[in-house]
């Protein structure tokens, strides 16, 4: 029942922040459907007599998401003549859901938070509330962000599927894409990366509990891009990226792997958050 | 005015998270110089001549160039993981010594002591320029320090324009004939390009203060902002082939496109009306009351 009527308190608290972020995650998944119809078009210039021909490539919703926010391979046909390429966007949406679940803690005790687990008598609840609020923000942000993404998708004529085009797949990622299940790539497109970035951003609010939330965030960035570089199941960011997913079949990060590393996480981040949380002194926090 | 700048300068120069982005910033320089030394190693050890004299029976003429100075330094070589990721940090590293300055002193009360001793226009161009100064500093140090530590291990053998397969610049580049001539001042000229990049970059959280009066907010709501500038560049791939964006521009060689001053300035432009114009009107309007 405290739990409840914490997080009573701290939805309502955090209502107008929590509004501003579903607006900037439509922002921000426009942005990335609109990067999606120009690198599409970009990348097969030359195969098609106008901007309007782009319709004759069938490219559907899933085709999209690894398009945008697929990650990338580290194949060595994907290493460009000058270099190597970074899956700007894809970073991009993960350092989102970072920035909305960074504030949430340290922001509270900086404000109100101190008389709400005086008045609890113990931290942990309060932690726990702030965990769910941050569950509440990652999945909301996941939800919301292919809503919109699948959205632009029907009203700009695309195949409401989560198949890849195999075609398109090869010249773009230069690799082959053998066709599995629509549930495997619906877990690899969507829950994937939300309970990895579910787990980071819990991992950061511990962090925060230790450090600062800048160095929090900065260590949680380098963490994400380290994965883009490095094809290692310690770095989490590797489970993110569906095309480096089980369903796509080259780098075989599957989910239950996933779900049992980031569980394990979570669990140890909410622990060692409750132990610091515990043993702070309130009078000489700042 | 004067006491104000050193003031700020010196609340920037003894701040902790300029020390944080410059520890953070030269692990990533040493990892990619780590990366550039041992592939010259691997390339050009006493192993590999011989092997090359007892197959072919001569020692024919080693493409020394292929490993220069000029083309594995942190802001030429492109082919480490590490320098990508150094250079999509470095907005961010750069923002940091003096991004959350504005706002903590906003929400501890400081302004309200300090602007009445030296006015409020005072204060804020005192502030972005010690922000300006501090991003920088920062930018340029590790520059720096990358050329310092290749030029220690990897011989600084001129490039030839005939081998742009090792030095893509092409005639039209920014500093082209430069880059070839007095390639050493090239480095130097591209370090002064990046220390005003850098600088922009560190004046940007200072507005985005009077926007989310957060300091956290401000300093990474404005790097988002300069990743979103860098994505831009997939609107313009392929139907205009010049390097548009600014992550890629603060390359000496840029990876993708080839770079044009103007796009340059361009950046240069932008970046300066979207901080330092709104941040001085509103902080000039500023009231401590």
């Amino acid at each position: 029942m405290k739990l409840f009527k914490v997080l009573r308190y701290d939805m309502q608290r955090n209502k107008f922040n929590f509004i501003k972020y579903l607006l900037l995650t439509c922002v921000a998944f426009s942005f990335f459907y609109l990067l999606f119809v120009f690198d599409s078009f970009h990348q097969f210039a030359y195969f098609l007599t106008g901007p309007d021909k782009i319709d004759e490539l069938n490219l559907s919703v899933g085709d999209g998401i690894l398009f945008e926010l697929g990650g990338s391979l580290l194949l060595p046909n994907n290493i460009q003549k000058r270099g190597i390429s970074f899956p700007a966007s894809f970073f991009l949406s993960n350092i989102l859901v970072l920035y909305f679940t960074l504030n949430y803690l340290i922001d509270d005790l900086n404000h109100g938070g101190i008389q709400i687990f005086t008045r609890l008598g113990n931290m942990k609840t309060w932690l726990r509330s702030k965990c769910i609020l941050n569950i509440i923000t990652v999945i909301s942000y996941y939800v919301l962000g292919f809503i919109i993404f699948g959205f632009l998708c029907f009203l700009n004529n695309k195949i409401m599927s989560l198949q890849p085009n195999a075609d398109v797949f090869s010249v773009n990622f230069h690799a082959i894409y053998k066709p599995t299940s629509d549930w495997k790539l619906f877990i690899a497109f969507f829950i994937q990366p939300a309970v990895v970035m579910l787990c980071l951003s819990i991992l950061q609010m511990t962090l925060t509990l230790f450090i600062k939330p800048v160095y929090a965030f900065t260590a949680i960035c380098i963490y994400i891009m380290l994965g883009v570089f490095f094809v290692n199941p310690a770095f989490l960011s590797n489970y993110a990226m569906p095309l480096r997913s089980s369903a796509i079949g080259i780098y075989n990060f599957d989910f239950l792997s996933c779900f049992l590393i980031c569980l394990v996480i979570i669990i140890l981040s909410i622990v060692t958050g409750q132990k610091r949380a515990s043993c702070m002194d309130i009078l000489g926090m700042r | 005015m004067k006491a104000i700048l050193k003031l700020e300068l010196n609340k920037a120069f003894k701040n902790p998270l300029l020390l944080f982005s410059i520890i953070l910033g030269s692990i990533l320089v040493l990892l990619s110089a780590i990366h550039v030394i041992n592939g010259f190693n691997d390339e050009f050890s006493t192993k590999n001549l011989v092997e090359e004299v007892n197959r072919t029976g001569k020692l024919v003429e080693i493409q020394a160039d292929s490993y220069t100075l000029y083309n594995k330094w942190i802001g030429a070589e492109m082919t480490s993981q590490v320098s990508i990721a150094f250079f999509y940090l470095l907005p961010l590293l750069a923002m940091l010594p003096c991004g959350f300055s504005l706002g903590s002193e906003i929400n501890s009360g400081y302004t309200k002591h300090i602007i009445p001793r030296c006015g409020r226009k005072n204060y804020i161009f005192a502030k972005y320029i010690s922000a300006f100064i501090a991003g920088g500093f920062v930018t340029s140090v590790l520059l720096l320090l990358s050329v310092l530590i290749v030029a220690a291990f990897i011989p600084a053998i001129a490039p030839k324009v005939f081998n742009t397969m090792f030095y893509p610049i092409i005639h039209g580049n920014v500093l082209s004939k430069m880059a070839f001539q007095r390639p050493l001042l090239f480095i130097f000229s591209y370090i002064g390009i990046d220390f005003i990049f850098g600088g922009l970059f560190a004046c940007l959280p200072l507005t985005a203060t009077f926007i989310f009066h957060k300091p956290i907010s401000a300093v990474v709501s404005s790097y988002i902002l300069v990743l979103f500038c860098d994505m831009v560049r997939s609107f313009f791939l392929y139907l205009f082939f010049v390097e548009i964006s600014p992550i890629n521009l603060m390359h000496a060689i840029p990876p993708l496109n080839e770079s044009r001053f103007y796009m340059i300035a361009l950046w240069y432009g932008i970046f300066f009306v979207l901080s330092v114009p709104y941040g001085i009107c509103k902080g000039v309007k500023y009231e401590i009351i």
